[in-house]
């Protein structure tokens, strides 16, 4: 695990009155504790990991509790989880990146949604949208129009979060609906603190079992009980919701002096808004605006009476709502020319952007145009041509890379030694660390499809293909999806491609949580489990190399490429994810340097004598701790490479010049701490005879 | 068929035949209704398509069939992939996402075989939540197999215009409507599996769905993409304005729903067999997105407009209501406030609805018709249930004659005897009947594959330990992953029976990995690669056997995952095999046994618990042949294949001893001669 969270831990066992403060993810996990949630579930991924870790390291609590946690193998897993809701009065909490997650949970969502639930179900999503985002631009919100599934959009403030979440479940219970708790970048990261209650134990849990199971054909989805369902949506659930949403006064309403106006805006971005608000001079430092604001704590469904009740009087509102399509915008409009509520102009994706994400730049432009105030606005621009001025030139784009001693960064280099025998090939990618190939200094992968859709994508290229095209899937894809998807798929349609799948140990992109191949998983240091599923499944041709060794990993490559057997061919790329590696031997180091013993540290450096400058070693790498510096020799202009301090000694930089015959620079250097004396010895001896270590 | 001949048939066929003369490269699929013939066809017409060059899949999931269309993100070659939605949509959305943000070279049509309404086996949602969520265009063609093809062609075409996916939304009734288009020739696609690539494509950042592409991905979306859609629909006409005398109103209909509001503008007297009509009718063909240029001049010279769209959210009727405020015309627009919000759009709803609207709008309208028409539908119904005598016994669908399945839960009703009922996750796939009666077992469904996930906080929390049965379709749909690989990784406890027919026979008995020509053992094998602990397979036949190894699972002080792999084919398919085997050996004259099952009406107690225990469709009941005994008594009727389950149920649950076994011999042998007439001289003494 990338993060231990034993300090954060302990906040989870606060009682009545006391206060919490911190981060909001952990505010919501909190929360949960306090609602009595009978289990929780979820599969890691940004901005949301954290409820998932934290819960793994708060086990102790939630045993004492009697609440179950359970690691889903993905979002689809996560949702059915849910079902547990459906017959019995549990509450169950799940957490995924949307709408990634979503979209892999919707179908589950779907028939959940569909039979109802009796105990409260809360999904926590991280709704990653905007320009800090790692996946693919969409809206949370269709999904819970689509299957009816109520959608909170708390704005970012620990108080109102935690309310959300325990309204969540009470607003979920009463109308027999799912509910999603929306928490974009920002949300779950915001700071501050909430006065807390005692922690909850469910009513039926772990610890006080269920005798007897529920049978009512009315909670089954499938037909007819789903006509009646879809009804029930309708005419039952949705009514119960609105009036739920009124009573408790969800949505808020801050009045402010001009009353003409008014801005309707999206929970999630009233921060934003009342930024915007504070730069035009019209709130104040603790938030109080002169322009009314009615504040959607809730986003679906919108309760028509408040929208009436806050626009007839006003001769023109703004809508803030982050993506498009404009659901919320539409949704008004359709309300107020209902009610036949004429005089307002609505304004909204016409002063504000249709797409991307609405920050604090886009939302105060956007403010001064429905305000008709441009002074502002004049001011950012002056300091952005101010900034550029200064900087001379663009500053240059640093897109995220491979780290330092990567495991996976060792078999694009064979893929581009390779590649300059047999040519290029088509790669489909996947999503997982090893996407990085596609940033230079590689620029491999041509298309991505979805986590663990590498090999499926790559099932309509592979037939029309002079040369065999090659698949990258990680171990994290292979068990989330990809090897129903993607191997299975390729075996039952006899598939004749090749994939290569990175076996790092761990869903390393969104921090080395386990899997089932994980070393400390099965508890052996060689996990098979990968190699004997696709032994079960009926793969006939599977290679396992060691990473690290570039020359064999192009050779397997090759004869991926070449050999005439027919069918999937599968390389397991071997190498365990460098930073859990070193997160795990750290520890392990330190004791031993403290007890003194003999421990020997690799390192690697470049010549620069010998280096020849033409940088290839480099295009072939890219790692952090391979870069230039000035040739100390003065009759060279041209800067030499050099490994710096942050060096992990994994070996790549000599292996591909052994690989690729570049120049001979490369050093290996053995670092020994705690020497024996025959270490001494052996130093004496050489220092005697003038030598250096050289490898 | 060539350039100029007319092809008749089913509007699903008739996709398939428009996929061809468009030249596409590349199809897939996932069964399910109504499209499974779609993929059905092409995976039959294998040679064909060879020979064109185009190559055909069948994907274990929709998931893979979506990521398939990837081959069009970097190559200028089209595809098409076909599945049930929701559920299917569901399944590929996450690869959809990516596909859209993407974007593509090649044209690229999802047909999605849209199952809304109370034909519907799956939850009731709809199709266009997805389109409006990854900007993908939806096309809703009118059900007339002209519309039909044409909006394939067009729909390749839009999407290369746009270089976004387009979904082609089939409901069931578009599918199976007949009809008949003049056709053309085939086009062979100009990159296939006889014309390769050479090279792949140049690396090209902007073609990746990953940042910072996507942010300008987004945008394009927004800014290129949707106005793109909107000019191509608007100069291409694929939308159809219909003028009608009755100037003052309007109706904006989705395509699909077309051939429901002519019927309904008929039964008011407003529209002629032939389809003119009085009121003027926008019918969208393309429901997303929509050109407000043209739902502006539709609306601006009218008072009152009414949008008939099926199922809910209301999508259409809000962006039409958006784009009437920001045009600035003042029609009143009706919608879900006339007819129903949830539900399927029969004829009869709409009649119902229009009643309305043209009473508010069009008050000197005569439609006394509309009366007329009711009252028919009225006395209709009264007669039929005059004659019926009281309201018809509702009837499920439930396993044919000698499912395999069948026998599994008569077992688990044995198990459930003696070591308590347990809490079932059922999923979906034929086993669903056992909710039905004479099981009523099954407490939830989350969806294909899915069973074994939904019962992971169910299993922690109840006393008696939990089962989820999940039929092999599921297993290499999702559930091996969603389920099984989840249930080991949390080190969980639990029993799933995995039912092994061979086939994914709920959508036509398609072929799975382990389909029984492959002789497979590779569901056996993946389960024990993955580490799964304790594995059984049993012979579904052999009740009291299946029973013992349920209670077994049910009990043991085994902790993990105890899977039971409960094997047996499914007996249609078996037939559909053997029956022409069965043909050709009568024919060459040669022996031929089989068995039939009875029951001794002398014996029968006339308590039915063997009913209670089967539901088998082939046994059931008839009057007593003794006239001392007032209740009927068990019987099979002729449908019987011979499984054995009454019989084996009988003795499993120590019934009493009617069944009879009996072996119908053809073409007999000298020697069953012998016998028979060695038995017909002995038994009479």
């Amino acid at each position: 695990m990338e993060r231990s969270f034993k300090q954060e831990v302990e906040k989870l066992r606060l009682g009545d009155g006391e206060v919490f403060h911190g981060e909001a993810i952990l505010a919501v996990t909190k929360a949960l504790l306090q609602s009595g949630v009978s289990y929780v579930g979820g599969y890691q991924g940004a901005p949301v990991s954290h409820v998932m870790d934290v819960l793994n390291d708060a086990r102790p609590i939630l045993d004492e509790l009697g609440v179950h946690v359970e690691a889903n193998a993905n979002e689809a897993g996560a949702a059915a989880m849910l079902g547990a809701s459906i017959n019995y009065p549990m509450r169950g909490a799940v957490a995924f990146k949307s709408t990634v997650g979503t979209n892999v949970a919707s179908d589950a969502l779907s028939n959940l949604a569909s039979a109802g639930v009796r105990g409260g179900t809360l999904l926590v999503l991280g709704e990653d949208y905007g320009e800090g985002s790692s996946i693919i631009q969409e809206r949370t919100h269709a999904f819970a129009m689509k299957s009816q599934i109520w959608l909170l959009d708390p704005r970012p403030n620990l108080p109102k979060i935690v309310e959300m979440v325990e309204r969540g479940f009470e607003l979920s219970e009463v109308s027999s609906t799912p509910v999603m708790l929306e928490l974009r970048i920002r949300a779950c990261h915001v700071q501050g603190s909430f006065r807390t209650k005692r922690n909850q134990a469910p009513r039926l849990s772990k610890k006080n079992l269920i005798e007897n199971p529920d049978f009512d054909y009315n909670r089954i989805c499938l037909p007819p009980a789903t006509y009646l369902q879809e009804k029930l949506k309708v005419e039952v659930r949705w009514p119960a919701a609105v009036s739920f949403i009124r009573e408790k006064k969800l949505n808020e309403t801050f009045d402010g002096t001009m009353r003409d106006i008014g801005i309707v805006c999206q929970g999630g971005l009233y921060n934003a808004v009342i930024r915007a608000l504070q730069t035009l001079g019209l709130a104040d430092v603790f938030g109080c605006s002169k322009v009314p604001v009615y504040c959607m704590n809730v986003t679906y469904p919108l309760v028509p009476e408040e929208i009436v009740d806050f626009s007839k009087d006003k001769s023109s509102v703004l809508i803030v709502e982050e993506g498009q399509p404009a659901y919320i915008e539409d949704a008004v409009l359709a309300t107020l020319r209902r009610a036949d509520v004429n005089g307002v102009r609505v304004r909204g994706k016409d002063v504000l952007p249709l797409a991307g994400e609405y920050t604090g730049e886009v939302v105060l432009r956007g403010l001064a145009e429905f305000l008709h105030s441009k002074t502002e606005v004049n001011g950012i621009d002056a300091l952005k041509s101010k900034a550029q001025s200064l900087l001379a030139a663009p500053v240059p784009a640093r897109p995220p890379g491979f780290c330092v001693g990567c495991p996976e960064r060792p078999v694009f280099s064979a893929m581009k030694v390779l590649e300059k025998e047999t040519g290029g090939f088509h790669l489909s990618a996947d999503i997982g660390c090893h996407l990085f190939s596609t940033l230079p200094p590689f620029n491999i992968g041509n298309t991505v499809l979805g986590y663990g859709l590498g090999l499926a994508s790559n099932s309509a290229v592979h037939p029309s293909m002079r040369r065999r095209s090659v698949t990258i899937m990680g171990d994290g894809g292979f068990w989330h999806n990809g090897l129903t998807s993607g191997i299975a798929n390729a075996v039952f349609n006899r598939n004749d491609g090749i994939l290569v799948i990175m076996k790092n140990g761990y869903s390393s992109a969104t921090g080395t949580q386990e899997l089932p191949s994980s070393p400390q998983h099965s508890g052996v240091k060689q996990d098979i489990s990968i190699e004997r599923a696709l032994q079960g499944i009926g793969v006939g041709w599977i290679r396992t190399v060691d990473n690290y060794g570039v020359g064999e990993v192009a050779k397997t490559l090759k004869e991926a490429m070449t050999t005439d057997y027919r069918g999937l061919k599968v390389i397991i790329a071997e190498g365990e994810c460098m930073l859990e590696q070193q997160r795990r031997l750290r520890p392990q180091v330190a004791e031993k340097l403290k007890e003194g013993k003999r421990h020997v540290r690799v390192r690697y450096g470049v010549d620069e004598d010998t280096c020849t400058g033409d940088h290839s070693c480099i295009r072939l790498s890219g790692c952090p701790a391979l870069t230039i510096k000035d040739s100390p020799d003065p009759l060279r202009r041209d800067p030499v490479a050099t490994v710096i301090e942050g060096c992990v000694g994994c070996g790549l930089c000599g292996a591909n010049a052994h690989a690729a015959t570049l120049c001979p620079s490369f050093y290996r250097a053995e670092v020994i701490q705690n020497p024996s004396l025959w270490d001494r010895f052996v130093f004496a001896l050489r220092g005697f005879f003038g030598g250096t270590a050289i490898h | 068929m060539g350039e100029g001949e007319t092809f008749r048939g089913e509007g699903i066929l008739a996709v398939t035949k428009a996929l061809l003369q468009s030249g596409v490269a590349y199809v897939g699929g996932y069964q399910g209704a109504p499209v499974s013939h779609l993929l059905d066809v092409m995976v039959q017409a294998r040679e064909y398509m060879d020979e064109l060059g185009v190559h055909v899949e069948a994907c274990t999931n929709e998931a893979s069939a979506a990521a398939m269309l990837g081959a069009s993100i970097a190559y200028p070659m089209r595809g098409a992939v076909t599945w049930k939605s929701i559920v299917g949509t569901n399944v590929a959305s996450d690869a959809l996402s990516y596909l859209s943000t993407a974007g593509v070279m090649g044209g690229a049509l999802i047909i999605a075989g849209e199952d809304y309404g109370e034909g519907a086996s799956v939850a009731l949602e709809r199709t266009h939540a997805i389109a409006l969520k990854s900007s993908m265009w939806l096309l809703d063609p009118r059900p007339n197999l002209p519309s039909i093809v044409r909006m394939v062609e067009k729909g390749f075409e839009l999407s290369e215009a746009t270089h976004s996916p387009v979904i082609l939304e089939l409901r069931i009734r578009a599918c199976h409507v007949r009809g008949e288009f003049r056709a053309s020739d085939n086009r062979a696609p100009a990159i296939s599996t006889r014309r390769l690539l050479e090279d792949p494509a140049a690396f090209d950042y902007d073609r990746l769905s990953h940042p910072p592409a996507t942010f300008r991905q987004e945008k394009l979306k927004a800014e290129v993409r949707l106005p793109a859609a909107r000019r191509f629909v608007a100069a291409h006409r694929l939308n159809e304005c219909f003028e009608g005398e009755l100037a003052n109103v309007g109706v904006i209909v989705q395509g699909g729903l077309y051939n429901n509001l002519l019927r309904a503008l008929q039964g008011l007297g407003l529209a002629s067999p032939f389809g003119a009509t009085r009121v003027p009718i926008l019918c969208l063909n393309v429901t997303y997105p929509l050109v407000p240029e043209e739902i502006l001049a539709f609306c601006r010279s009218r008072s009152a407009v009414i949008v008939v769209e099926e199922g809910q959210p209301e999508f259409i009727e809000q962006d039409v209501a958006t784009i009437l405020r920001r045009g600035g015309a003042h029609a009143r627009l009706h919608g879900k406030d006339l007819l129903q919000l949830a539900g399927e759009y029969t004829v009869e709803v709409l009649v119902r609805g229009l009643v309305r609207f043209l009473r508010e709008h069009a008050p000197r309208v005569e439609i006394g018709a509309a009366e007329q028409w009711f009252s028919s539908v009225e006395s209709v119904r009264k007669k039929a249930s005059a004659i019926l005598g009281g309201m018809l016994p509702p009837r499920p669908p439930g396993f044919c004659v000698g499912c395999p399945e069948r026998p599994v839960f008569a077992a688990l009703k044995l198990a459930s005897r003696e070591a308590g009922r347990p809490h079932i996750s059922t999923d979906i796939g034929c086993h669903s009947f056992a909710t039905f009666e004479p099981f009523s077992m099954g407490n939830s469904i989350l969806g294909y594959g899915m069973s074994l996930a939904s019962s992971a906080a169910v299993s922690p929390v109840m006393a008696r330990r939990p089962l989820a049965i999940m039929g092999d379709g599921g297993f290499w749909h999702n559930g091996l992953l969603s389920g099984i690989a989840s249930r080991l990784l949390n080190r969980g406890d639990g029993v799933l029976v995995i039912m092994k027919n061979g086939y994914a026979s709920a959508t036509g008995t398609q072929d799975l990995l382990s389909s029984p020509k492959n002789a497979d053992r590779s569901i056996e094998g993946t389960l024990a690669g993955m580490g799964v602990g304790w594995i059984r397979t049993v012979d579904n036949y052999g009740v009291g056997e299946v029973a013992k190894t349920l209670k077994e699972a049910m009990t043991t002080d085994y902790r993990g995952l105890k899977v039971i792999i409960a094997e047996g084919e499914c007996m249609l398919e078996q037939q559909r095999r053997l029956r022409p085997q069965v043909a050709e050996k009568l024919k060459e004259g040669k022996r031929h046994v089989r068995v039939r099952y009875g029951v001794d009406e002398d014996t029968c107690t006339g308590d039915h618990s063997c009913i209670r225990l089967s539901g088998c469709p082939a046994l059931t009941i008839k009057d007593s042949p003794d006239p001392l005994r007032r209740d009927p008594v068990a019987t099979v009727i002729e449908g019987c294949v011979g499984c054995g389950l009454c019989g084996e149920n009988a003795h499993a649950a120590t019934l009493c001893p009617s069944f009879y076994r009996a072996e119908v011999i053809q073409n007999p042998s000298l020697w069953d001669k012998a016998w028979n007439v060695l038995r017909q001289a002995v038994l009479p003494l």
